[in-house]
């Protein structure tokens, strides 16, 4: 793609531009391979007799071409193999004739060779082009771009060149370039396959985000960082930025332009290499397995997504002082050792779809409001016991574990909340006042409850009596073991 | 040492605002003995250090309205500092101690306030304590000294004794009082996410057990 002015043909040797490959049938119909060659780059378009002649229609109509310059259409006979190659050459002729008869090379030329989606003029024209609708419709501040879009953009403002090549001022780069640099949210969206017919792959274009000055939403999915620069501009103005499927780890995107400091580095960093805007950071689906140090180069940051990524432990997190949700689930954590030890204020976890077995870490994360660990393998009420003492919890998601299927679950784990067990909602919804009374009689019952009572009774008797309130609280009622953490999870239904 | 409100007697819920505080100073100064001591009115002798954040709630009556303090205890060791710095966030009051025995924690006393002034709402009052006033034979710094330092740098100021008792109350108390103050006269903003303080009609929470509305499930992060 690129590059050599296309506007000045007599620049370029044509003839090493163009060329008609080969031709083949398919569905009936002749098709022409026209490959188009830019430098390293280059791609194809097959066209039919009939799209020429379409073409060749325009260019007499618009730009008085001599209507004798397509080679005529074969009325008789059959299209055998001789005639067709012949056809193939005297097409190959047309076009190079044409361009270079022509002065400015017109848009439906371009369309014809499919320069709208190669060409850095014609892919910021046709930009140009979107947008005028996008204004018609009322305008908006968000677009979604692919890598060789933004290519273009950049490539086309650094060409000496007037900012528009048609009459038509609506397509003006001019124009263009306004609009980019007022969008306030910006998608990318890369790929690491060929480009239609092209040998371009758009992820090795340098992607230089410059251009985006007022972007506060930026989401980069499926990119490489080695390619991004411009990101001065992204540190001064993104609040939210969202990446997936692009990282393995943080510091190749939070260093990418810091020349000289590492990941590991624990020293301060410079303050011009913090992401000081970004109040909401969302790196699911990456491939991170370790949280290095320059994570806190996320100084603000308050929401902090890491899910579907493959971390085993949770490291650094403790540079972020404003982080008040942390969504870690589809990892592979399995443990939270001492989390309140490594994590600061924070009041939502989202742990679900992990591999915890315990919840001991978790006792004195105080300033827990919701805590999801659906989608783990908790087996045991012991295990919910370590959160009775969280002041501020009050949702608890527990949802496909294990321990869903011991006996009387929901009141065996609102008890485990004693007196503000009607202060948590439990998977999605509060303690019904049928369990709220259950609870009440299970913590009135344990506080008569002599610790010297053995009970072998089943908990699945508890629903039996728990009918009748303050029933004689002294009794050994079968109620009581209810009242046990469970040992281990044998009163799990299997 | 935590000392939630969970199962005790007069109704916990009670309550009608909710101050935040934190507690900050070097390891050692007995920050964690002074929480222990307003909430279970007990010494603890021998206290381990404290391991990231430890946490207590109290129910005080301030002018007739019932106050739920909600106390964040951090722990004073240098690796802890960063978890520790994020609980400023939303404090109402902040209670920064040094050990009026060990003249080093009140060297420190500047670095404490500099992050508690950065890391906190202009709004936040800041108590400074001396504790250990009972071991007065071994003082290090003395009443004046410090009582400079608290005007100079706009703090409330008192030595207490965790050991014994003596104004640890007043501390917690007067902290209450002066945030109370400011709500009234309408310098804090009850609204703000981040002035460490809530209001709540009394007789708040939700009617035991009425809880068909099924809360949304939608969370607010779609992982
Ligand atoms: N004599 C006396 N000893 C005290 C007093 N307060 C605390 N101590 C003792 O000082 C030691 C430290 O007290 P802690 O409350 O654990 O100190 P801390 O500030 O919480 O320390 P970190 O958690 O490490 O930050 C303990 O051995 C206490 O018994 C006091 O008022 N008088
Ligand atoms: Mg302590």
């Amino acid at each position: 793609m690129a590059v050599a002015d296309i506007r000045r043909p007599e620049n370029i040797n044509i003839s090493q531009v163009l060329r008609i490959n080969s031709f083949s049938l398919e569905d009936g119909h002749i098709f022409y391979y026209i490959q188009v060659t830019f430098g390293q780059y280059y791609w194809q378009c097959k066209r039919r007799y009939s799209e020429f002649k379409t073409l060749h229609d325009k260019m007499i109509s618009d730009h008085r071409v001599d209507s004798d310059l397509l080679p005529a259409k074969y009325i008789f006979g059959v299209k055998n193999e001789a005639f067709l190659k012949k056809r193939q050459v005297d097409l190959e002729v047309y076009l190079l004739r044409l361009w270079h008869h022509l002065r400015q090379f017109p848009s439906a030329l371009a369309e014809f060779l499919d320069f709208h989606l190669y060409e850095i003029h014609f892919v910021t024209e046709n930009l140009c082009k979107l947008l005028q609708r996008v204004e018609q419709e009322g305008g908006r501040d968000s677009f979604s771009f692919t890598p060789i879009q933004i290519y273009a953009i950049n490539k086309r403002r650094q060409l000496p060149e007037p900012t528009f090549g048609s009459s038509d001022k609506g397509r003006d780069f001019g124009h263009l370039l306004d609009f980019v640099h007022r969008l306030k949210t910006v998608k990318i969206v890369g790929s690491e396959s060929l480009l239609g017919t092209s040998n371009i792959v758009e992820n090795q274009l340098p992607l230089d985000l410059m251009i985006f000055k007022s972007a506060e939403h930026l989401t980069l999915d499926q990119l490489r960082t080695t390619e991004l620069s411009g990101l001065e501009n992204v540190r001064a103005t993104v609040r939210v930025l969202r990446i997936h499927r692009t990282l393995q780890t943080l510091s190749v995107l939070l260093l990418r332009d810091a020349d000289g400091w590492f990941a590991q580095d624990d020293a301060e960093y410079p303050r011009c290499l913090y992401w000081q805007k970004i109040v909401v950071a969302d790196f699911s689906s990456n491939r991170i397995e370790v949280l290095e140090p320059s994570l806190k180069l996320l100084n603000n940051v308050e929401h902090l997504d890491l899910s579907s990524n493959q971390l085993r432990s949770l490291d650094h997190l403790n540079r972020l002082h404003n982080l008040q949700k942390l969504c870690l689930s589809k990892n592979y954590l399995a443990e939270l050792e001492d989390l309140h030890a490594k994590l600061g204020n924070v009041q939502e976890i989202n742990l679900s779809h992990n591999q915890l077995q315990t919840l001991k870490g978790l006792a004195k994360m105080y300033s827990l409001e919701s805590l999801d660990i659906s989608d783990n393998e908790i087996s045991g009420v012991a295990e919910v016991q370590h959160l009775r003492k969280l002041p501020c919890l009050a949702k608890l998601n527990l949802t496909s574990n294990p321990i869903t299927l011991v006996v009387d679950y929901r009141i065996k784990i609102l008890a485990c909340f004693e007196a503000r067990a009607n202060e948590v909602n439990l998977d999605g919804s509060p303690g019904t006042a049928q369990e709220i009374s259950h609870v009440n009689i299970l913590m009135a019952l344990k506080k008569s409850q002599t610790s010297a009572i053995h009970l072998r009774k089943r908990p699945s008797d508890v629903n039996v009596t728990m009918g009748s309130p303050r029933s004689s609280p002294a009794s050994p009622a079968p109620g009581h073991a209810v009242l046990q953490p469970t040992p281990s999870s044998s009163t799990a239904a299997t | 040492m935590a000392a939630p409100p969970a199962g005790s007697t007069n109704a916990p819920y009670n309550y009608n605002y909710i101050f935040k505080y934190i507690i900050i100073g070097d390891m050692g100064v007995g920050k964690s003995c002074l929480l222990h001591q307003f909430t279970e009115k007990k010494f603890m002798s021998d206290c381990p250090h404290t391991i990231g954040v430890e946490f207590g709630t109290r129910i005080i009556e301030v002018s007739g309205q019932k106050i739920k303090l909600q106390i964040w205890d951090t722990a004073g060791q240098e690796r802890f500092r960063a978890v520790t710095r994020s609980y400023y966030r939303g404090a109402a009051g902040a209670l920064m101690v040094y050990d009026i025995t060990r003249r080093s924690t009140y060297n420190h006393l500047s670095s404490w306030l500099t992050d508690a002034k950065n890391l906190t709402n202009p709004n936040t009052v800041i108590f400074l304590i001396g504790n250990k006033a009972d071991l007065d034979s071994q003082r290090d710094v003395t009443y004046e000294e410090a009582k400079q330092f608290a005007d100079d740098n706009g703090l409330m100021f008192l030595e207490t004794s965790a050991k014994t008792g003596d104004k640890v109350e007043d501390a917690f108390l007067e902290t209450a009082r002066r945030i109370y103050q400011l709500i009234q006269d309408g310098s804090l903003d009850l609204n703000a996410a981040e002035s460490g303080v809530q209001h709540k009609p009394s007789h708040v929470t939700r009617p035991l057990g009425t809880g068909e509305q099924p809360e949304a499930t939608g969370k607010s992060c779609q992982c």
